[in-house]
């Protein structure tokens, strides 16, 4: 028996996750390349739908503002864009004389579930009405829907943007719209840096009270980044980044400061320092795992260990990103627990969740959020390198 | 007794992660929906459905034209 075990080869069994990294990396920068060309205007089709030949005659009078005759009236059409939470949003801006009579979505790629708040919410009712040289900002002017403010945002851009070219088409004085190019540096700035100082500490070898320091930075998040900004790092957010609908740094340097320092802290100490330290989803688990005394279960069957995540993620990157939108692989229950928006469906994944976090720890960290498996592709490829930088 | 109610932890997170890959796959199509089926379409007209008494087929002594100078 023992010769037989020593006459059998040495089989060197290798590590798939490098080269499953390597095709997930692969199909993610096709599945870009796919998306960016198939993605076709719909504006001028979705506009035809909202005003039908049959009923309309409609003039092109610039490439965004339009002459409308129809009903035995005339009316003026103005596209403008502005910027959401995820990506611009494309709004039609009807005008009645020199009122706002209508104002309609042509295209959004925000959340879904955030969007339909805004949209049933009666936020755009709120323009018509007023002169299309009014100016009118936030809240004095119209009212935020709250949980939604960044899309309120992109819409009153849009709006404000058609005023502008219909100013710009028809030689008219133009609406005073106030730029945002000043730095808006803040309490959420000053905050990001706290956390991670503190987190860094934290981490530290050889550091007192470090499990204190944990716990203040855990709370910090779960109380700032979650309930009362809801800003943590989501899907939505890096779909945006990939593709390459950036937020302005001036009004959003908050985002910036928090992506760069978790990818400055990933890529020259290896630590994800995110996902342990001040995600407020995790610190929340971290709470109810306490009070249930929650157990770390280790399941047989490696693909609900490790493969399981980290298809979902790749999954909804693939998605976003052949749609070319940021928003429709949004599966997280951030939005669910902090701000009370989402569907029934991400209501429901947050209430298995939160039960079963009483008694498994953190089950969503190890076993749903894609978050966590990005931050593992990108130190896979970090190790990687390193290792072959040092075999050169 | 610790193993069991270590299996018993197995199967309950078994269950979670089925039920919650369910829930997610149909939050996606839930998503994909909203976002290709909020769009408004060309107005539908709806015509009167035909009924045998719309008939193109002419019934003797009930003609439309009948006694009209048309006919005549």
């Amino acid at each position: 028996m023992e010769e037989k075990l020593k006459r059998r080869p040495l089989i060197k069994r290798r590590n798939p996750d490098w080269y499953l990294a390597l095709f997930a990396l692969l199909t993610i920068l096709s599945a870009w390349w796919l998306g960016k060309n198939r993605i076709t205007d719909q504006s001028t089709e979705l506009l035809r739908n909202y005003y039908p030949e049959s009923i309309y005659k409609m003039q092109n009078l610039d490439h965004s503002v339009w002459k409308l005759t129809g009903e035995e009236k005339l009316f003026t059409l103005s596209s403008g864009i502005g910027k959401g939470y995820a990506a611009p949003i494309k709004v039609l801006v009807q005008y009645d004389n020199s009122h706002i009579a209508d104002v309609k979505i042509l295209s959004s790629q925000e959340t879904p579930s955030y969007f339909s708040k805004v949209i049933r919410k009666g936020y755009l009712g709120q323009f018509t009405q007023k002169k299309w040289d009014d100016v009118f900002n936030h809240p004095d002017d119209i009212d935020v829907v709250s949980g939604a403010t960044k899309s309120c945002e992109g819409i009153l851009k849009g709006v404000q943007n058609a005023s502008l070219n219909l100013a710009k088409s028809q030689n008219l004085e133009p609406v005073h719209v106030t730029k945002e190019t000043s730095w808006q540096i803040g309490f959420k700035e000053g905050l990001i840096v706290v956390i991670f100082l503190l987190g860094i500490l934290s981490r530290l070898p050889n550091i007192r009270y470090k499990k204190y320091l944990k716990w203040i930075t855990l709370l910090l998040g779960l109380i700032f980044l979650g309930v009362v900004f809801n800003e943590p790092i989501t899907l939505t957010r890096i779909n945006s980044f990939l593709l390459g609908f950036w937020p302005d740094w001036h009004t959003e340097l908050y985002i910036y400061l928090l992506f760069l320092g978790v990818l400055l802290i990933l890529l020259t100490s290896g630590r994800n320092v995110y996902c342990h330290t001040f995600c407020p989803f995790g610190a929340l688990q971290e709470l109810t795992g306490k009070l249930g005394k929650a157990r770390n279960v280790q399941l047989k069957y490696r693909f609900f260990r490790v493969w399981f995540q980290r298809s979902l993620a790749w999954f909804a990157i693939l998605l976003s990103l052949i749609l070319r939108n940021p928003g429709i692989s949004e599966y997280e229950v951030f939005g669910a627990a902090f701000q009370l928006t989402g569907s029934v469906w991400l209501f429901l994944l947050l209430g298995i969740t939160l039960v079963a976090s009483f008694i498994i720890r953190k089950p969503w960290c190890n076993y749903f959020c894609p978050i966590n498996p990005i931050f593992g592709f990108i130190q896979l490829f970090r190790r990687k390198i390193k290792s072959l930088w040092q075999k050169a | 007794m610790a193993k069991s109610i270590k299996n018993k932890r197995v199967i309950f997170l078994y269950f979670v992660l089925i039920l919650g890959f369910g829930i997610i796959v149909t939050q996606l199509v839930y998503n994909i929906q909203k976002k290709t089926g909020g769009r408004k379409n060309d107005p539908v007209v709806e015509y009167p459905k035909e009924t045998e008494k719309d008939t193109l087929e002419e019934t003797p002594g009930d003609s439309l034209w009948q006694d009209t100078e048309f006919m005549n």
